[in-house]
């Protein structure tokens, strides 16, 4: 589903080298974890892969569903797909959150030739999903993201992958920030949209998470590319252990 | 500074203090050309509907007139007129009511010191066609005032005389610039205790050159608050005068233009505070396009002992592309030492994060765009107190920023 192969990237404006070689291949169904350092690049790699400019690509490749993405525009690839949980969500003042959702939605269905649903079925769609993730109605109100606390930006975020059912879900960090029971009610959002057609990459700090979200696969990013990938027990390894055998290993 | 012509109107020239950024060559030729032709002008009333039904602004109670340059047409079996509303033609007024020889020029007067205000003088001495209205009481409907058909193609000078009595309540929505020229004014007296509610909506004519001026005198504990909203027109001055010479009392003036292409909107607004504990509000937001230019030049004046004013001036615009300008002239004179006031501009483009989030989720590069220039415009709606009519300009401004990207 998702390939990407000896990914370089180059910050543009600090002229600066990010990814170096990153490798990476997840299949319909699967759930990949990343962990790894701060300002190892699992931030870096997520915007690429969702299409944010200012980076760019002197070798490498990434294809979802076997076309390749890097050309397109970050609103073509979520037509196709792909959706990103922002570690750090944009507050837009000015933009009702409703407002925002409905228009994604409405781009999407379109983008995809499908009919756009009528705003009262929008409507309870919404509520019903907001309720599911404990979202209060006020903020379906107010601006996007807009004075939110750190938790409600996360469950935005949530609130958003489960309106557009992306196939291709990119949560970064989203654990951080959340209290116990919001930690809950995300990942239960996050399971609910587990498929066999539909791909999960969680990046995160903390085991606390895939205890949640069980994963098929773990990697560790250090220094731009991903060197090791194990099963679950990898993160329980890392949660004990830290980095530092891995990084000894690599030396 | 000035040069006296043989009219005896001391027409400022480009360059000349509240002229720095645009020209009033064009208003000079306009005002002279209207006052020429305003009584040959014989142009018959349409269909007094058709202003209104474009602003979507039906459904809702109001009180409505269509002002053409030879009638006024309105409902007459409308009581709420009669009972605590007077309203007239200047032209049939003028010599023979006192409240209007008490208006008419006088506030004007009041304000061409220090710097004189030659086009509104002009305009006052010159026309014969504008509204006459006198609140008595609490208007609980908006009164609306449409510019007709008649306007469409001339020049035009318009002065409006607006009184609010002690104690009462007028809400006015002027809409239309179907005229290819206009120098109009608008003087009001807003009396102790009175609140005055207004509205332009200055949209639909992509040929017009408007030069408009508010002047007003608030008197003590009363309001006035004023947000027009200007379209897409080639040249536009929008001149508001505000003298609050009694205490407690509120000023707040706010626009929002939409520009692109080879247009140019200036909104210049002078506020005085002369009494105790005046508030003041200056709320201004452009969005322009290719190679638009916005202009703001505000003043916050504070006479000596106006002791707690809270002035408030904030102009902002965000260009779209790199050839649109904003140019600012923010300035505070204050001569008490117990105010509060501040002013800022800021000028900036489309944020990136943001354009990118919105794109992230499927929303094209154009529509994010939009939606997030409106987000940027609609913070100025806040300012507007009656929300009905917030709700009303909401489909008008996206499409007037659609119209724009
Ligand atoms: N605008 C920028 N200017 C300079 N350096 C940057 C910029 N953006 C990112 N970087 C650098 O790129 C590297 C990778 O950052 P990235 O955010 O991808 O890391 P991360 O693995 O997500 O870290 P964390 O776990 O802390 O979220 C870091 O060293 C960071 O400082
Ligand atoms: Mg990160």
């Amino acid at each position: 589903m998702l390939k990407i192969e000896n990914l370089h990237a180059i910050l543009e404006e600090e002229d600066k080298p990010i990814l170096k070689g990153v490798n990476l291949k997840v299949k319909p169904g699967e759930v990949h974890a990343i962990m790894g350092p701060n300002g190892s690049g699992k931030s870096t790699l997520s915007y690429i892969i969702s299409g944010r400019d200012g980076y760019e690509v002197p070798e490498g490749s990434i294809t979802y569903n076997d076309e390749d993405i890097l050309e397109l525009e970050p609103e073509e690839r979520a037509a196709m797909g792909v959706f990103l949980a922002f570690q750090y969500p944009v507050e837009i003042p000015g933009v009702g959150n409703m407002t925002f959702l409905r228009t994604a939605f409405n781009a999407i269905k379109k983008a995809r030739g499908e009919e756009e649903i009528s705003a009262s079925d929008f409507l309870k769609l919404v509520r019903t999903k907001a309720k599911e993730l404990n979202i209060s109605p006020d903020l379906l109100k107010r601006p996007v993201n807009y004075g939110f606390s750190g938790g409600e930006k996360k469950r935005n975020e949530i609130l958003q992958m489960a309106v557009l059912e992306p196939s291709l879900c990119v949560l970064d960090e989203t654990d951080s920030g959340l209290d116990i029971d919001a930690m809950k009610q995300v990942s239960e959002g996050v399971n609910a949209l587990r498929s066999p057609h539909r791909a999960i990459i969680v990046i995160t700090h903390y085991q606390r998470l895939l205890n949640h979200i069980q994963p098929d696969i773990v990697h560790v990013m250090v220094d731009g590319s991903i060197v090791q990938s194990g099963g679950a027990q990898l993160a329980l390894d890392i949660e004990n252990n830290g980095y530092s055998n891995i990084l000894s290993n690599l030396n | 500074m000035l040069t006296e012509n043989k009219d005896g109107y001391n027409f400022p020239k480009r360059g000349d203090e509240y002229w720095k950024f645009t020209k009033p060559d064009q208003f000079v030729e306009i005002s002279k050309q209207a006052c020429q032709t305003q009584f040959q002008n014989n142009i018959n009333a349409q269909s007094p509907a058709q202003a209104t039904a474009l602003y979507n602004l039906d459904g809702m109670g109001k009180i409505e007139f269509v002002l053409q340059p030879n009638e006024l047409l309105f409902d007459q079996s409308d009581r709420r007129i009669t009972s605590t509303l007077e309203l007239g033609l200047k032209n049939l007024y003028q010599g023979k009511s006192s409240w209007i020889d008490d208006i008419a020029g006088v506030i004007e007067n009041r304000i061409q010191k220090p710097i004189p205000r030659p086009f509104a003088k002009y305009c006052i001495d010159h026309s014969q066609i504008g509204l006459c209205l006198w609140a008595k009481g609490e208007i609980v409907d908006p009164v609306i005032l449409s510019y007709g058909e008649g306007f469409a193609g001339g020049e035009h000078l318009i002065h409006n005389i607006i009184r609010v009595s002690s104690g009462a309540k007028l809400t006015l929505v002027e809409i239309g610039n179907p005229w290819s020229g206009v120098n109009m004014v608008n003087e009001v007296h807003v009396e102790p205790n009175g609140e005055f509610n207004h509205i332009r909506i200055a949209v639909g004519n992509t040929e017009a050159q408007s030069l408009i001026h508010q002047y007003a005198k608030v008197d003590e504990a009363a309001s006035l608050k004023s947000f027009s909203l200007f379209g897409n027109s080639p040249l536009t001055r929008n001149e508001h005068i505000i003298e609050l010479p009694g205490n407690d009392a509120n000023a707040h003036v706010s626009g929002v233009f939409v520009g692109s292409g080879n247009v140019s909107q200036d909104d210049t607004v002078f506020i005085r505070h002369e009494g105790l504990n005046g508030t003041s509000r200056q709320v201004f937001r452009k969005v322009l396009n290719n190679g638009a230019t916005g202009v703001f030049q505000g003043k916050i004046h504070v006479n000596p002992g106006s002791q707690k004013t809270d002035g408030y001036q904030k102009s902002q615009a965000l260009l779209l592309d790199e050839k649109s300008q904003f140019l600012v002239k923010p300035e505070l004179e204050i001569y008490a030492d117990d105010v509060s006031c501040s002013h800022g501009s800021t000028c900036g483009s489309i944020d990136n994060n943001s354009l990118y989030y919105l794109r992230s989720r499927g929303i094209s590069k154009d529509e994010a765009i939009s939606m997030l220039s409106l987000g940027f415009l609609k913070e100025v709606l806040d300012e507007i107190e009656s929300e009905v009519i917030v709700e009303s300009l909401g489909e008008l401004l996206t499409d007037m920023v659609n119209n724009a990207i």
